[in-house]
This record gives structure tokens, sequence and C-alpha cells, in this order.
């Protein structure tokens, strides 16, 4: 029995889902830091317990609500996606075009370009079955390590979280 | 999760059939199971004995006009909760993060030893005191923990985290709520 195991088990026990077993109370009855955090758990779960509604008046309004208020169609997130395109290629289309810039010279504006003199040669069906030819497992595998919140340790997280809150 | 139904019972999945069928009868048991534990997780969270009835039928309202947006892995009433938790938030901005805790003589616990219900009273009170200042996913995830009982995994669901950020929110909460109850 640990500390973290009846921590998991307090939110249940203080809402009277749940009993304390012998080994359970043995712990918390030698154990400071879990009564402290106990009493936290009972108080916490004991808050709002007056706050009380009446369901039959809240589902009427809820319903009267539903029969009278015309329901509004959003614009899709697929329909914004179409748009934006359009915008992006009809922005393409306009721009003007200043002096032609040799492929090397763009290959060496885009940081992760890599030039692979070997494949100059090849032709569309060449590279094709290059491509066919690769362990497609290779395609999927992410080549930078994208960290999760998982990855941080509880500093980390809290500042990251810290910094969502408004 | 804390909705039990009894064998013979409709699931919240059937009941939200129904109700897309057109059975207002559906939506309005659907109101009667969830309606208490929406209106104290909003109350604990920081709505105004006034704003709560309110909260709860704009939540409810949004529930049954969204249902295609009901992902059916999650519970219905942790769904409902997300709606709540939004709705909360919104009202958080327009007030510029004043949350406002009615203390009420009924919120406390109850106790059978006068000397532990002395003190637990004094906790319960430090602890509403308290639980403004903590960032609001702390306060609603110790919410929905203790409250409402949820598992992590329905937690997270309900406001858009992760399990693993959920139960960092939960101790980071609980530990602030400690220093601040001792």
């Amino acid at each position: 029995m640990t500390c973290h195991d009846l921590s998991d088990r307090m939110p249940a026990v203080a809402r009277g889902a749940s009993a304390w077993t012998p080994v359970e109370a043995t712990h918390l009855a030698s154990c400071d830091d879990c009564r402290d955090e106990f009493e936290v758990v009972q108080a916490g779960s004991g808050l709002a317990a007056g706050v009380t509604i009446d369901p039959d008046r809240l589902a009427e309004a809820v319903l009267q609500r539903l029969r009278t208020e015309p329901v509004v169609r959003r614009p899709s997130r697929r329909l914004w996606l179409v748009g934006l395109a359009a915008a992006a290629v009809i922005t393409l289309v306009l721009l003007p075009r200043g002096a032609p810039v040799s492929e090397t010279a763009q290959s060496a504006d885009l940081p992760y370009a890599v030039h692979l003199p070997g494949l100059d040669g090849l032709s569309e069906e060449g590279l094709n079955e290059m491509l066919e030819s690769l362990d497609p497992s290779w395609i999927d595998t992410p080549t930078i390590d994208a960290p999760s919140l998982e990855d941080l340790d509880p500093q980390e997280l809290e500042r990251v979280q810290r910094s969502w809150e408004i | 999760m804390p909705t039990v139904t009894e064998p013979d019972e409709p699931t919240d999945a059937a009941l939200a059939a129904a109700w897309q069928g057109g059975s207002e009868q559906a939506a309005a048991r659907l109101v009667g199971r969830h309606a208490s534990a929406l209106a104290r997780f909003l109350g604990g969270a920081g709505a105004g004995p006034s704003e709560v009835e309110d909260l709860a039928q704009e939540a409810f309202f949004k529930a049954f006009r969204g249902l295609d947006g009901w992902r059916r892995e999650a519970s219905f009433r942790s769904w409902l909760f997300s709606i709540g938790s939004n709705l909360l938030k919104d009202g958080y901005r327009k007030r510029k993060g004043r949350v406002v805790l009615s203390i009420e003589d009924h919120d406390m616990p109850d106790h059978h030893d006068p000397a532990s219900e002395v003190v637990a009273g004094e906790t319960a009170e430090r602890i509403r005191a308290g639980l403004p200042g903590l960032p609001r996913l702390q306060r609603e995830v110790f919410l929905l923990r203790v409250q409402q009982g949820l598992e992590y995994r329905d937690i997270a669901d309900a406001l858009g985290t992760t399990t693993g950020a959920a139960r960092v929110h939960y101790h980071h909460a609980v530990k602030r709520l400690k220093e601040l109850a001792s």
C-alpha cells in the first residue's frame, strides 16, 4: 500500500461510493500526508452540495428553446479550408513574379532541402520505382520526435499550463 | 462513470438517439439524469447561484443541438461537462478572470463527530476560498475528480486534455489546497 494507491481511492471513499479496506485504513492512520490529502478531498467532495436544480423545469425550458429557436448552421471547417486554399491559389497566380531563380538557389533557400545528384538522371518511371522499393514504414516515421505533454516533468508541464491560462 | 443505469433503463446513447428521432421525452429523461451533477459542477467551479440554472439550460440546449458532435466513446455526462466548462470559460473571460464562489452553510459535508466537524468546516471554508485562485484546469479537474467521481480518462475527455495532464493538474490542485488548508 502506497500513498499513491490511497490517493487514487480517496474520491470514491469521500463520496461514499466505497469504503477503506483494513490495509488502507491502517496506512491512513499512520500517514499524516495522506490524512491531510483526504481532508482536502472530503471537503472538495462536499462543495456545492446544496446547489439544486429542478430537472422538470429545466427540461421544459430546454425543450421550449429547442422548439422555438431556429437552427443556425455555421460554415463547416471544410468550407473554410476550401476558401483558404482558393485564396492561396489566387494570390499565387496574381503575385508579380521577379527574376527567375535557379533551381540550385531555390533549394539553397529551403532549410530542409537535400540535394541528391544521383537522382537527377532518373526518369519519372525510375523515380517511381525507387520510391516503391522503399520500406513503407520509413515514410510514416516522423523525422523529428514530436514531444508530447506526457514527456514533460511536472515543473515544465505547469509552465506550459500557466501559459495556457488566461 | 458515475451514471449508473438499471438493466432495463435505456442508456444515454439510446436516449440521445431517441431524441434525434424526435422524442422529447427522451431529451427530458437525459436532463433529469444529469441536471443535478451538472449544476453541482457549475456551482463548485464558480457559477453564482443565479447563473447555475442559466448555464445548465444553455449546456443542455447546446448538447441537444450538437449531438452529432458527441463522440460516443466519451460518456454523455463527460461531454455535457465539457460544454459546461466551455461556458464557464467564456463567462470567466467576460469577467476578466474573476471567479465568485458562493459560500453557503449547506455546502458543508455531513459529519457526526462534533470535533472533526469543526475541523472539516474550517478546511471546507479554506478550500472554497482557495479554489478560485487555482488555474481553471486545476480547479475543474479537482472538482470533476472529487465532487463528480470521474476517472482521469473521462476528465481528459471533458476538458480536452490528456489523461496524464489531468492527473498532473489534479495533483497540483491537491498540493495547493493542502497548503491552504494547513
